[in-house]
């Protein structure tokens, strides 16, 4: 379960643009059977490290998610990764997001593919994935 | 019994003057208590001859992340304070104690220093995605 990729849903979800630009929506892992509103987008967590004193306690935790957006064209995925690495880059310093405190958060690598017919699946695909990565106090 | 370190320990500071306060510690590096070796030999001899002569307590150093408190509580304040605290023309110094609490039933009192901070970076300001870190180092006067 990714804590920061559900802190960037909440923040996407309210974010102006979310209903233009992800009409199917953000969802943990994979998107809902019968979803065929595109784009749509999914997260994943990559990593999560904790930082702590001698104590033990635990100062922040620095996590990679990554956030894959699926469009039926170039330009739709294109179109909505740029909208959300925008979202996330208009307020990268310190704010609380439901009942997270996030110290940062920004936009690092981005990745295209594509998905063709005959390849055994029964759709064609533009994939963009995008990994946000961001310091967080739970 | 071995237990397992340093999970679990805390570090905590003494002025002699004021308040202890309890370190958010990233890492102590402890200092080298070493001797220094007297050349004693005689111009009649044909070995070199060494005594250990005075102790050099050596200094500690530890690392701590910048609390996100008050500027009058924080800790980066405070340490610098009682590094040396300017009032008019004169100085003053503040001697302290600093304590590792290791989390053992019988070595938890184990490691104590006392001495007088003779150094406290500020942290170095960068994106990424690490507490923001500063270290300050004491010159040990007696262990």
């Amino acid at each position: 379960m990714s804590v920061l990729g559900q802190a960037a849903r909440t923040y996407l979800a309210a974010y102006t643009g979310y209903v233009t630009y992800l009409p199917g929506g953000v969802s943990p892992d994979q998107t809902g059977q019968g979803n065929t509103s595109q784009p749509y987008a999914v997260y994943q967590s990559i990593s999560r490290q904790r930082q702590r004193t001698t104590s033990g306690a635990v100062v922040a935790t620095t996590e990679r998610v990554q956030v894959t957006v699926v469009g039926e064209t170039r330009s739709s995925s294109q179109a909505t990764a740029n909208w959300i690495a925008a979202a996330i880059t208009a307020t990268p310093s310190r704010q609380t997001v439901g009942s997270l405190f996030i110290h940062s958060w920004r936009v690092e690598e981005e990745s295209s593919s594509n998905e063709v017919y005959q390849d055994g699946s029964d759709e064609s695909a533009r994939i963009i994935s995008i990994e946000i990565v961001g310091t967080y106090t739970e | 019994m071995a237990v397992v370190l340093p999970l679990g320990t805390t570090v905590t500071l003494t002025p002699a003057t004021g308040t202890a306060i309890t370190l958010n510690a990233l890492s102590v590096t402890g200092t080298t208590r070493s001797v220094a070796m007297a050349d004693v030999t005689a111009l009649s001899d044909y070995i070199l001859k060494k005594l250990p002569s005075r102790v050099d307590p050596g200094t500690v150093q530890f690392e701590v992340y910048l609390d996100d408190t008050a500027t009058a509580t924080n800790s980066l304040k405070t340490l610098r304070d009682w590094q040396a605290t300017v009032t008019g023309s004169s100085i003053g110094y503040n001697s302290v104690t600093l304590s590792i609490n290791f989390p053992g039933s019988t070595i938890d009192a184990l490691v104590s220093y006392q001495g007088y901070i003779m150094e406290v970076t500020e942290p170095s300001v960068a994106v990424g995605d690490e507490a923001l870190r500063f270290s300050v180092t004491i010159q040990v006067t007696a262990v």
